[in-house]
């Protein structure tokens, strides 16, 4: 397959939820073929843009191409050529997984039953079970079938991962560089960092309704920073000075910052000097990057996970 | 007790889960008790009318599923007759939902889980709902003996009655207790719970209708089936003639002992888990399924069935009444007034017809709304956005749901006509013309019901969080302004008018008369097309999380 040019091209999209602005004057290009991240943290209007995209929800203002049509007006007819999997999926309590993955791809226009056996394999997943007795990641599963079982040119995913154990999260990525593979272009929303960095090939981050990155991963290379917390017996100085440390914070014995990836080395062979304690590594939480970027206060969200590194 | 610790804090939480929903329960039984005691009491105001009305109900099998006549000289004991099988099933209802909702819907939700980890025993959750339970029924009781007594029924017998509408709710509490620890999802233990109270209906009911009834004493000698049956311990309490009040403590032994059970049962089985696995469904949908019509059929064809079984009851009764209304009007003259005002007319089976399918045609007004209210809940849950956004069309959609709720209910006005019609044949001879007579008297109320339709489809499209709202209300004002109550309450013509229902020709009193249909017919195409359109045009109302 494969579309050429921008499958989804997006200027100046304006959304309100009564007194909410909810998308200001946001843009967005995702080319044909791609894998896009779309990151931002709860709240940002991740969820909204790409309900606008599906004609679900209708734009207040800017302008909207999907796969070279109109999402509003086309509807239908672009439905039939892309596969969406909603953030937090609702299904009918009565009817089974198996069920409703056939119900959807028959409804999208057709799936392949040798792809829908494979995932269904894949994913562990009981197409016997009613939905009403799955938990969130088992519906996420159904959603994921139901898309990946039909040939679609555009996969829409809104917080895919949510919900998934970290086994079913590789699968998921092999699935999506399948699909890449195969020519079809895939949008991907998520709070993580780490889902998109996986994955993409190009990513837009989005923050208040407002595009406040796009580019590929190189270019957006201060998002891979490590966070990095510090003990030493003796004070620590001069971390202020080394190349690549950002949003440093430190009281005598104790500091806490951000380091580019390719000065971790360094910045260990200085901390030695100080007899160190206790390191902590991890990556930072989006809300942590965007307040070293930008000294602002976010709204919270979900911190990343942190893993100890040494001592 | 460690395994009840937290048990104040659970009930706490449990009370104000509840705080509108049992209140309302409660009110509205009693509020319904308040309309309908008084209307009971016009009925059958001299003692030859009593006696006739309570004969009435002795004499006919089909009537006595409701209860039993234990000497014809109460007033309290016509009000028994007519309304304790109907409590019985409210407070069924109102329990077994009651329990399952703070116990396995509790599990289902994960809210458990959380309670769980805190500081609560493991039986405190159930201990909760069952203290509750019993706590909801003394409630009911009080409302239900308030609105007795204060209609100057005999206090003995008032407060007889309503202890047995409790009784039958302790009951079935206890029932659900075990349905919840025994199946893993709220649905099936709510199913089976209601398939109980269902079978205690009819064991009460069937006891009753295979008893003896003696002439001399006005006295029905129910047989052995009613005795197993909760509700049929109430009837057998006899209220207002012998207040049997040992029967109450069958109730509450019966309470205590699954009670019991469902604690032994849940040491037995994990958490989130009931002894019994959920059955596993079709790994493949059917052909019928993958349709938007199809879905929407298989969403609700339970509630079909549900009132299909309804309307055949129904259909029977009111068939086999009709063979003895003649005679009952003939003994009661305000029977006979009432009924010459609901149906408009001296020939008292033509008035009876027409106030029976009034009240049916009314009443399918509710299917009307379970099936296109639907289409609000899967929008507000979030199933109408994966729906959405496949190749199907809002207006495919929105249109299965339209059609569904007219082909059912159209079917279940010919259920009843069937039914109805078949057993009048039976009784009065000339089976053909009264199948006619009903059939034609019954379905003249479909513009009525698609109108009811097109007023929940307009309101969709237009104020999508009103909807359940104001079509309920909307379906309230019609029924109270339509031809039963209207006619009862004395409205002005005006107001009599803003019923739908009050627009159709009351057959076979009235012959028919096809413009008001027409008309009708025509306002509910345009609601729908006014639907159609402006849904195709609004936002989709989800849920952001
Ligand atoms: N239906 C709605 N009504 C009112 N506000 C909404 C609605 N949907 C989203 N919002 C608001 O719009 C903003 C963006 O939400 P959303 O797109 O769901 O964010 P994300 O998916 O990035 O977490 C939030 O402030 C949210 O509260
Ligand atoms: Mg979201």
């Amino acid at each position: 397959m494969g579309t050429p040019g921008n499958v989804i091209k997006i200027s100046g999209l304006v959304k309100r939820f009564g007194k909410t602005l909810a998308l200001d004057e946001f843009n967005m290009s995702v080319q044909g073929g791609e894998v896009h991240g779309f990151l931002g943290p709860n709240g940002a209007g991740k969820s909204t843009t790409v309900r606008i995209l599906l004609g679900l929800l209708r734009r207040d203002g800017g302008e909207v191409k999907l796969l070279g049509g109109d999402p509003w007006r086309d509807a239908v007819s672009l439905h039939r050529r892309l596969a969406y999997v909603p953030d937090d999926v609702k299904l009918w309590p009565n009817l089974t997984g198996g069920e409703v993955i056939d119900l959807l791809g028959r409804l999208r226009g057709g799936l392949n039953p040798g792809r829908r056996a494979e995932l269904i394999e894949r994913f562990k997943l009981d197409p016997t079970k009613k939905c009403g007795t799955y938990s969130r990641g088992n519906r996420q599963k159904v959603a994921l079938v139901a898309a990946f079982a039909s040939d679609v040119e555009l996969y829409l995913m809104d917080e895919p991962t949510t919900g998934l154990d970290p086994l079913m999260v590789l699968t998921f990525r092999e699935y999506v560089k399948q699909a890449r593979d195969n020519g079809s272009t895939v949008l991907l929303s998520s709070h993580i960092f780490a889902d998109v960095e996986a994955l993409c090939d190009r990513l837009t981050i989005i923050r208040s309704g407002k595009c406040v990155q796009a580019g590929t991963l190189a270019e957006l290379r201060h998002l891979t920073r490590t966070k990095v917390h510090v003990e030493s017996e003796k004070p620590i100085t001069g971390l202020d000075r080394l190349q690549g440390v950002h949003a440093l914070e430190q009281n005598e014995n104790e500091a806490e910052f951000h380091v580019d990836v390719d000065a971790i080395d360094d910045v260990l062979r200085h901390l030695v000097n100080f007899k160190i304690k206790a390191l902590y590594s991890a990556p930072p939480s989006l809300e942590e990057i965007f307040m070293g970027h930008y000294g602002e206060e976010m709204p919270s969200g979900e911190q990343a996970g942190v893993s100890e590194v040494s001592k | 007790m460690k395994t009840l610790t937290g048990i104040g804090a659970m009930i706490r939480v449990a009370l104000r889960r509840d705080r509108i929903q049992l209140p309302l329960w409660i009110i509205l039984t009693g509020g319904f008790l308040a309309v309908a005691v008084p209307t009971w009491k016009g009925v059958v105001q001299t003692e030859e009318d009593l006696r006739a009305a309570i004969e009435l109900f002795a004499v006919n099998p089909a009537a006595r599923l409701f209860g039993i006549a234990s000497g014809g000289e109460s007033i309290g004991e016509f009000v028994m007759l007519e309304a304790f099988a109907t409590l019985s099933i409210v407070a069924g209802l109102m329990s077994f939902l009651l329990v399952v909702r703070h116990t396995r819907k509790n599990e289902d939700t994960r809210r458990a889980e959380l309670i769980g980890s805190s500081v609560v025993g493991r039986h405190a959750g159930l201990a909760a709902a069952l203290i509750l339970a019993v706590f909801a029924n003394v409630l009911l009781a009080t409302a239900i003996a308030i609105v007795l007594i204060a209609n100057g029924l005999a206090v003995t017998g008032s407060i007889a009655m309503s202890l047995g509408v409790a009784g039958v709710g302790i009951s079935i509490a206890g029932v659900a207790a075990v349905t919840a620890q025994v199946y893993s999802t709220s649905r099936s233990a709510s199913g089976m719970a209601g398939a109980v109270l269902a079978a205690m209906f009819v064991l009460s009911g069937a006891g009753n209708m295979l008893g003896r009834y003696d002439e001399a004493t006005v006295w029905v000698h129910s047989a052995w089936p009613s005795w197993l049956s909760p509700i049929g311990w109430g009837q057998q309490m006899r209220p207002f003639a012998e207040n049997d009040w040992w029967l109450l403590g069958l109730s509450v032994a019966f309470f205590l002992v699954l009670s019991m059970a469902a604690f032994w049962l849940a040491t037995r089985r994990d958490f989130g888990m009931g002894l019994l696995p959920e059955k596993p469904g079709p790994a493949r949908a059917a052909p019928g399924l993958v349709n938007p019509f199809g879905l929407v059929w298989r969403l609700q064809r339970g509630v079909f069935f549900g009132w299909a079984i309804g309307m055949v009851a129904f259909g029977v009764i009111y068939g086999s009444i009709s063979g003895e209304i003649e005679g009952f009007m003939a003994e009661s003259e305000t029977a006979r007034e009432l009924f010459e005002v609901i149906g408009g007319t001296e020939v008292m089976l033509d008035a009876f017809i027409v106030a029976i399918t009034g009240i049916i045609g009314m009443l399918l007004g509710v299917y009307i709304l379970q099936v296109t209210l639907r289409m609000r809940r899967e929008e507000a849950d979030g199933q109408a956005e994966a729906l959405l956004a496949t190749a199907l069309s809002r207006c495919r959609w929105m249109a299965s749901y339209i059609f569904n709720a007219l082909l059912g209910v159209t079917l279940l006005l010919f259920i009843i006509s069937l039914s109805a019609g078949l057993v009048a044949g039976l009784v009065l001879g000339d089976t053909a013309h009264w199948l006619g007579e009903i059939t034609a008297a019954t379905v003249v109320y479909l513009p009525a019901l698609m109108v009811l339709a097109g007023v929940v489809v307009a309101v969709f499209a237009f104020l999508p969080q009103k909807t359940a709202m104001i079509g309920w209300s909307v379906f309230a004002i019609s029924v109270i302004c339509g031809p039963i109550i209207g006619d009862m309450l004395d409205l002005p013509e005006a107001v009599l008018n803003l019923s739908p229902f009050t627009h159709i020709p009351q057959m076979p009193a009235e012959s028919f008369n096809a413009a008001p249909l027409l008309i009708m017919l025509g306002v509910a195409l345009g609601l729908f097309i006014l639907g159609l359109i402006f849904f195709r045009r609004r936002n989709l109302n989800l849920s952001s999380g």
